[in-house]
């Protein structure tokens, strides 16, 4: 339940900033990609983790 | 042309070239320099515009492994060079760079070119790079200019593919310092508020005026106080299902949006309530076999001895009712009738029995372990 519950809730996420940017800002949706990744980041040591929608530029 | 050349050493002669290439594209070169030793002294200008890149499509296959449609390169660059120790700065731009296929080189840099052509590459097709450094020392063996040119060429690229948003922050319209590449959420938050908006508004900027860049999302989580959350919604959500009899949805973004912090430690006192079988007050229940007994609950300022199981508390419960009742307890007949966790308070119409509840602590840490929702 709390897998399924932290999955609901990044997807909620990603998805409402897709549509703020697809929907509301006019960008073509075929350059907004939700990778649907899931990740509790803790890429360095003192970092702490935290809550986030992370963008990643591509070409 | 150039004038006053001179064989002697420490003279100066001035420099100016300019010419055309067959593709289209002009350049100049002028300055001064020595002529018999141009490492000791330089001080040179080049300006090159409109040279035509697809005559080095050969290069771009062999060292970045990408083809070349085709583009324009203009350069403003200056050079000087003192006893040995270049020092020059450039202004590129790239006008309508178009590139072709990936293509398989053994002699490929490994650059990310691609994207760097994407962060730069602006909507009227012009791509303007960060200025170029050069610096070097020409008497070391280790170091050509060509060497210097390939490794400024080189931390310019990987620092746009690697750090994007410190070249495109200004684009969006802010300061250019924040990071637009983290949108921060607060536990349990999904809306879009104002602050979160407002950094999208930036990021749809960069969007617009860099037609080439793509963005992927993804997510990460900050799991303990996101699954303290769901808990609490659940616990909430078991004390409505109590009240109401009904059960209700069981989807997790839905409850979310009916929860509410300040009615959280009351519903979990009303969960506990229910899973320890104790009355709720407000109920205004009688216990069976003690009429008009009232009993109130009094949740406690202080921790007890021990934390009440839930036989144990039924248990003294029960021994009270008995007692009232005028039974003995089940367990002994000299077995404390008044146990720890209950006081009993008499009055001249009815006895009221008064159970102090664990600190809320222990209540939330009992729903938890009971998996009480």
């Amino acid at each position: 339940m709390d897998a399924s519950w932290l999955e609901q809730l990044s997807q909620v996420r990603t998805t409402r900033v897709k549509d703020y940017l697809v929907a509301i800002k006019g960008i073509d949706a075929g350059r907004v990609f939700i990778s649907g990744k899931v990740s509790n980041e803790e890429t360095e040591e003192k970092s702490k983790p935290v809550s986030a929608v992370k963008f990643e530029l591509t070409d | 042309m150039s004038k006053n050349v001179s064989s002697e050493k420490g003279e100066k002669a001035a420099l100016a070239i300019a010419g055309s290439f067959d593709g289209g594209g002009a350049f100049s070169f002028a300055g001064d320099l020595e002529p018999l030793d141009f490492r000791n002294y330089s001080s040179l200008k080049l300006d090159l515009s409109s040279f035509d890149l697809s005559a080095t499509a050969p290069y771009w296959r062999k060292y970045l492994g990408r083809g070349l449609d085709k583009g324009m390169l203009n350069v403003e660059a200056s050079f000087d060079i003192n006893e040995n120790i270049l020092d020059g700065a450039n202004g590129i731009m790239i006008d309508q760079l178009t590139l072709g296929e990936k293509v398989e080189s053994e002699d490929s840099l490994g650059l990310p070119i691609g994207l760097a052509v994407a962060i730069l590459k602006d909507r009227q097709g012009k791509m303007e790079l960060p200025p170029l450094k050069l610096s070097g020392d020409l008497e070391d063996p280790s170091i050509s200019i060509s060497g210097i040119v390939m490794k400024a060429l080189d931390n310019i690229i990987v620092k746009i593919a690697t750090s994007p948003f410190s070249i495109l922050g200004g684009l969006g319209g802010g300061s250019g310092d924040e990071d637009l590449s983290t949108v921060l959420f607060a536990v349990g938050q999904t809306d879009l508020n104002a602050n979160l908006q407002s950094q999208l508004d930036k990021m749809a900027k960069i969007l617009e005026e860099r037609p080439g860049l793509k963005v992927d999302l993804s997510s990460t989580i900050d799991e303990a106080p996101e699954i303290q959350l769901f808990q609490r919604i659940l616990i909430s959500n078991k004390a409505l299902e109590i009240q109401s009899g009904i059960a209700r949805s069981s989807d997790p973004i839905a409850l979310l949006k009916s929860y509410s912090a300040a009615s959280y430690e009351e519903n979990a006192i009303a969960v506990y309530r229910d899973l320890m079988g104790i009355p709720d007050p407000t109920m205004e229940e009688t216990i069976a076999g003690v009429p008009e007994a009232p009993v109130a609950i009094q949740p406690s300022k202080e921790a007890p001895a021990e934390e009440p199981t839930k036989k144990g508390l039924l248990g003294s419960v029960g021994s009270f009712i008995k007692k009232v009742a005028g039974a003995k307890p089940e367990d002994s007949a000299d077995a404390p009738v008044t146990p720890d966790t209950t006081e009993v308070v008499t009055s001249e119409d009815a006895p009221e029995v008064v159970v102090e509840l664990p600190p809320f602590d222990e209540i939330e840490a009992r729903l938890l372990a009971e998996e009480a929702f």
